[in-house]
C-alpha cells in the first residue's frame, strides 16, 4: 500500500483515480485507515523511525482531505468521543492519528489537544454528554494527572456514565493505578472498544469489560 | 553488607563521576540504552539483571520509574533502592523538584553525550530526515515532531567537554527554530542515591517486596480542580486531526 511505503504522490494519485469513478468514498477512507495502521504496526516494530511515522501521518491526512472533499464525514448518531493529552504531557502524535482513525470508523471526537487540566475533560464530558473519554500521555508525570482527572470525574458524579481508556505509555498497572477502565497499546483494537462504547455505551458496557485482557 | 548499582547506560558518565566523587568502590552492571520507549522489555532486563545478582544486601538502581519500567520488580535476597523520580533527567538535574520547575516553566527536549550517542533522539531523527526526505521536507517533519516544545537544552553535567556535541544541538535548534540552552547539571541526587541518606527523595523495597508506581509518585504535585480552560465553543466544529 503506497501510504505504508510513505509513497505520498503514489497514494494521492491512486486516490484520485478512484474518485473519479467509484460512487461510494467510504472504502477509500478505511483503506487509507488501514495504510496507517500498517505504518503504526512498522514503528512499532522498529522498521520505521518516528519521523516516518509523521509522514504517514500527514500523507493519511492528505487523503482524508481529499475524500471528504469530495464528500461529507459520515453521519454520526454516536455519544461523542472525548479525547486529549492530560496535563504536564504535551505528546500527540500517536493520539493525533486516533483521531484521524476515528474520524474514518464515523465517530464524532472533540480533542482538547494538549496539556488538558483535569477540570477541561470534565467540563466536556458533562457539556457534550459524552459516555467516552480518552485520556493520552507518554511521559511519568502524565500518570498523575490521568487519576487527578479520573478522580474529579468521580467527585463530580460523572464516573459512572463514563467509560475511561488509556492510550500511550501505559500498562495494566498503570489503568490500575489511576483507576481506568481500559488501556489501549493496540491502536486498531482500541479504536473498536471506542466504537462499541460510543455507539452503544449502555448496553455494551458491562460486556466489553471482559475485553480488557485483549486490549 | 555489599552493594551493587544497576543503572542504564546512557547515564554512564554522571554514574561514573558520581561514583569517583562519592568515592564508593560498588560494582555497576549496566543496562542496554533506548529501552525507555520499551518500558516492558527494560522491566525484563532490570529483572533478568538483578536475579543474576546474589550475596548483596543493597541494589542500588540508577533509574526513575521511566514508563513504568522500574515498577514490579523486586529481589528475593536484596533491598533494593531507588529514587522518587520520573525518570534520568531528574538525577541529571540534581533533584526531582528542579525537574517539576522545569516542565512547568516550559517544554523541553534534554540533551546529554549519553543521549546523543545511545538513545534514539531528534537529532539523530533529523539527519535521517535529511537523508530521506531532503532538507525542506526533514525540517516540515521535525517541526510537526516538536510543535509543542520551546528549548533544546543541553545538561552540563561536568564530566566532559561538551562543545562537539552542543555545536550539533544549537545547530538543530537554529534549524528547527527552537530555542537552546545549555543548563549546568547536578550530581547532588547521584550522589546521595549512591551514598545516602536514602530519607524522602528515595524508596526502599525490602527482600521479596515488589516496586509499586505509587512510590515513585511522591514527587507528584497536585493539579487538583483547576480553573476551567475549556472553550467548548470551539469544540463544536470538526476534530483536528
Amino acid at each position: 500500500m503506497a501510504l505504508a511505503r510513505l509513497d505520498g504522490p503514489k497514494a494521492t494519485q491512486l486516490v484520485r483515480k478512484e474518485l473519479a469513478t467509484c460512487q461510494d468514498r467510504y472504502p477509500l477512507i478505511e483503506a487509507a485507515g488501514r495504510g496507517i495502521e500498517m505504518a503504526v504496526q512498522r514503528y512499532q516494530r522498529g522498521e520505521y523511525f518516528l519521523a516516518d511515522l509523521i509522514m504517514a501521518a500527514e500523507i493519511f491526512r492528505e487523503l482524508l482531505d481529499l475524500v471528504l472533499e469530495e464528500q461529507p464525514e459520515p453521519k454520526r448518531e454516536t455519544s461523542p468521543v472525548i479525547i486529549g493529552t492530560v496535563r504536564n504531557d504535551i505528546h500527540d502524535i500517536g493520539k493525533n492519528i486516533v483521531i484521524g482513525l476515528m474520524r474514518c470508523r464515523g465517530l464524532d471526537v472533540r480533542d482538547l489537544g494538549v496539556d488538558v487540566w483535569p477540570g477541561t475533560f470534565i467540563e466536556a464530558v458533562a457539556g457534550f454528554s459524552s459516555s467516552v473519554l480518552c485520556l493520552s500521555g507518554l511521559i511519568t508525570p502524565a500518570y498523575e494527572s490521568m487519576k487527578q482527572t479520573i478522580t474529579l470525574l468521580e467527585n463530580q458524579g460523572l464516573r459512572d456514565r463514563t467509560t475511561v481508556i488509556l492510550g500511550g505509555m501505559v500498562d495494566k498497572t498503570i489503568c490500575e493505578f489511576v483507576g481506568a477502565d481500559y488501556h489501549a497499546t493496540d491502536i486498531s483494537t482500541g479504536i473498536d472498544l471506542c466504537a462499541r462504547i460510543s455507539r452503544n455505551w449502555s448496553a455494551e458496557r458491562a460486556e466489553s469489560k471482559q475485553l480488557w485482557e485483549v486490549i | 553488607m555489599s552493594t551493587v548499582i544497576v543503572a542504564c547506560r546512557t547515564i554512564a558518565d554522571e554514574v561514573n563521576l558520581a561514583i569517583r566523587a562519592a568515592e564508593v568502590h560498588h560494582p555497576v552492571f549496566w543496562i542496554d540504552s533506548k529501552l525507555h520507549v520499551k518500558p516492558e522489555e527494560l522491566k525484563r532486563q532490570v529483572q533478568a539483571t538483578i536475579d543474576r545478582i546474589d550475596n548483596v544486601s543493597t541494589i542500588i538502581l540508577g533509574f526513575g520509574l521511566c514508563g513504568n519500567g522500574l515498577a514490579g520488580i523486586r529481589s528475593e535476597t536484596a533491598r533494593l533502592v531507588l529514587p522518587k523520580a520520573e525518570d534520568c533527567i531528574s538525577l541529571l538535574l540534581g533533584s526531582q523538584e528542579a525537574r517539576t520547575l522545569l516542565s512547568r516553566d516550559a517544554p523541553r527536549y534534554f540533551f546529554t553525550r549519553g543521549w546523543l550517542e545511545s538513545e534514539n533522539n531528534i537529532a539523530d531523527e533529523y539527519d535521517y530526515c535529511c537523508r530521506k526526505y531532503g532538507l525542506e521536507r526533514a525540517v516540515k517533519l521535525m517541526q510537526v515532531m516538536l510543535k509543542h516544545y520551546r528549548y533544546l537544552t543541553f545538561i552540563d553535567t561536568g564530566g566532559y567537554d561538551i562543545t562537539p556535541y552542543t555545536n550539533r544541538t544549537e545547530k538543530l535548534a537554529e534549524i528547527l527554530g527552537l530555542s537552546h540552552q545549555i543548563l549546568k547539571g547536578s550530581q547532588r541526587f547521584l550522589e546521595k542515591l549512591l551514598t545516602g541518606p536514602w530519607d524522602d527523595e528515595f524508596f526502599i523495597a525490602n527482600p521479596g517486596e515488589v516496586t509499586a508506581v505509587e512510590q515513585f509518585s511522591g514527587w507528584c504535585e497536585s493539579i487538583g480542580n483547576p480553573e476551567g480552560r475549556s472553550s467548548l465553543l470551539s469544540l463544536a466544529g470538526s476534530p483536528s486531526v
